[in-house]
């Protein structure tokens, strides 16, 4: 009995179900013990519901600062310069700070 | 400080785009083999899966905060890793996609680390990069290929070439001068139509491109004319890929001269 996570895992890495129809999904899907909603969810491709009905938060992506640390115009609009690294010491004042 | 005895180290792995579909046997075993795992991930679901390869996963997402600045949060990230790997422990940084690509956090972790004297070291990742070229078909060497943060293509006077290729990262965000947005609107989204305008026509094809993190997922492939660009529904997750608009320029000086190496070599030109 496969639940969603090992069915997702298992179909991410089979070259035939990562491919499947329809009909060979829910073939696929019948064979575990994933709840009908779920099933149902995963056959009409709709991530955000299977996201709900695990009960997974939506997360945040990375995003990388516009330019490499210190690069920029005199007049740059945005603090793309992160502080030098910080000694452990000053590391533990900042994260008390903030 | 002089840690070369310490047994702490860090390594920054990359799980891939798609669960299931792309993590390596390397990156897989760094995560086993570590004392303790980070991560900052695409979705909740793939979180689920990577708690099934390690026994202590800690989600680098609660440091992220409405309001707060992205840089102070990244600072955090850095800070919770690199705390363990003091504490004499393997840590691994698990990261959606590849590593080390438009992700400041590992790369300024593994700096920090190697610079207080500890082994750190990154392993690539599957990007969506990669994910781009095999769904959309697009070969980079065939015309080229110009990848720009779009925000910085705003701030920046970047020189554009309209026979490449042209890619543009994190559009869901662009403009934000104060990097503590999770997206801007459609006014930020128009002012880059603009600066696109001096280079492609209004009615030049682009494409809305994101890779799937599911199994289940397509991934998304929208194409649109530049000049509706600004009312298109775009996200976090969002890239924009413009193909050429014009014909590469052959350049006859240079020819010349490659033709006259060749005869001096006794090849054919």
């Amino acid at each position: 009995m496969l639940d969603v996570i090992d069915f997702m895992e298992r179909m991410g890495g089979d070259a035939q179900l990562s491919q499947a129809s329809p009909s060979e999904l829910t073939l696929a899907l019948a064979d575990t013990g994933i709840s009908t909603e779920l099933q149902s969810a995963m056959l009409a491709r709709d991530a955000q519901q299977v996201e709900m009905l695990l009960g997974t938060k939506a997360v945040c992506m990375l995003v990388a600062p516009p330019g490499p640390p210190g690069f920029g115009p005199h007049h740059a609009p945005f603090p793309v310069a992160p502080p030098p690294p910080l000694p452990e010491e000053e590391w533990e004042q900042y994260q008390g700070e903030h | 400080m002089d840690a070369t005895r310490s047994s702490g180290s860090l390594v920054c792995v990359g799980l891939g785009m798609t669960l299931g579909a792309h993590l390596g046997p390397l990156a897989r075993s760094h995560i086993e083999q570590a004392d303790v795992v980070f991560a900052a991930l695409s979705d909740g679901v793939v979180e689920l899966w990577l708690n099934r390869m390690h026994a202590d996963v800690r989600s680098l997402q609660p440091y992220y905060r409405e309001g707060c600045s992205r840089m102070d949060t990244y600072w955090q990230m850095v800070g919770a890793m690199l705390a363990e790997v003091r504490a004499g422990k393997r840590v691994c940084g698990v990261f959606y996609g590849h590593p080390g690509v438009f992700a400041w956090v590992p790369h300024k972790a593994i700096e920090m680390a190697r610079n207080e004297g500890y082994h750190a070291h990154m392993e690539p990742g599957v990007s969506a990069e990669d994910c781009l070229y095999a769904d959309l078909g697009i070969d980079p060497g065939a015309y080229g290929c110009q990848h720009f943060e779009a925000s910085q293509l705003l701030f920046y006077q970047r020189r554009i070439d309209p026979t490449a290729y042209l890619i543009l990262w994190q559009v869901g965000v662009v403009g934000d001068q104060s990097m503590t947005r999770f997206s801007t609107n459609a006014a930020y989204r128009q002012v880059l139509v603009d600066v696109l305008a001096r280079d492609y026509p209004l009615d030049h094809e682009v494409i809305i491109y994101r890779a799937a993190t599911l199994p289940i997922e397509r991934p998304r492939i929208e194409r649109i004319a530049l000049g509706v660009l600004a009312q298109a529904k775009i996200g976090m997750a969002e890239t924009i890929v413009i193909p050429p608009a014009r014909p590469m320029q052959a350049d006859p000086e240079i020819l010349a001269r490659l033709n006259a190496l060749d005869r001096a070599v006794g090849m054919p030109s």
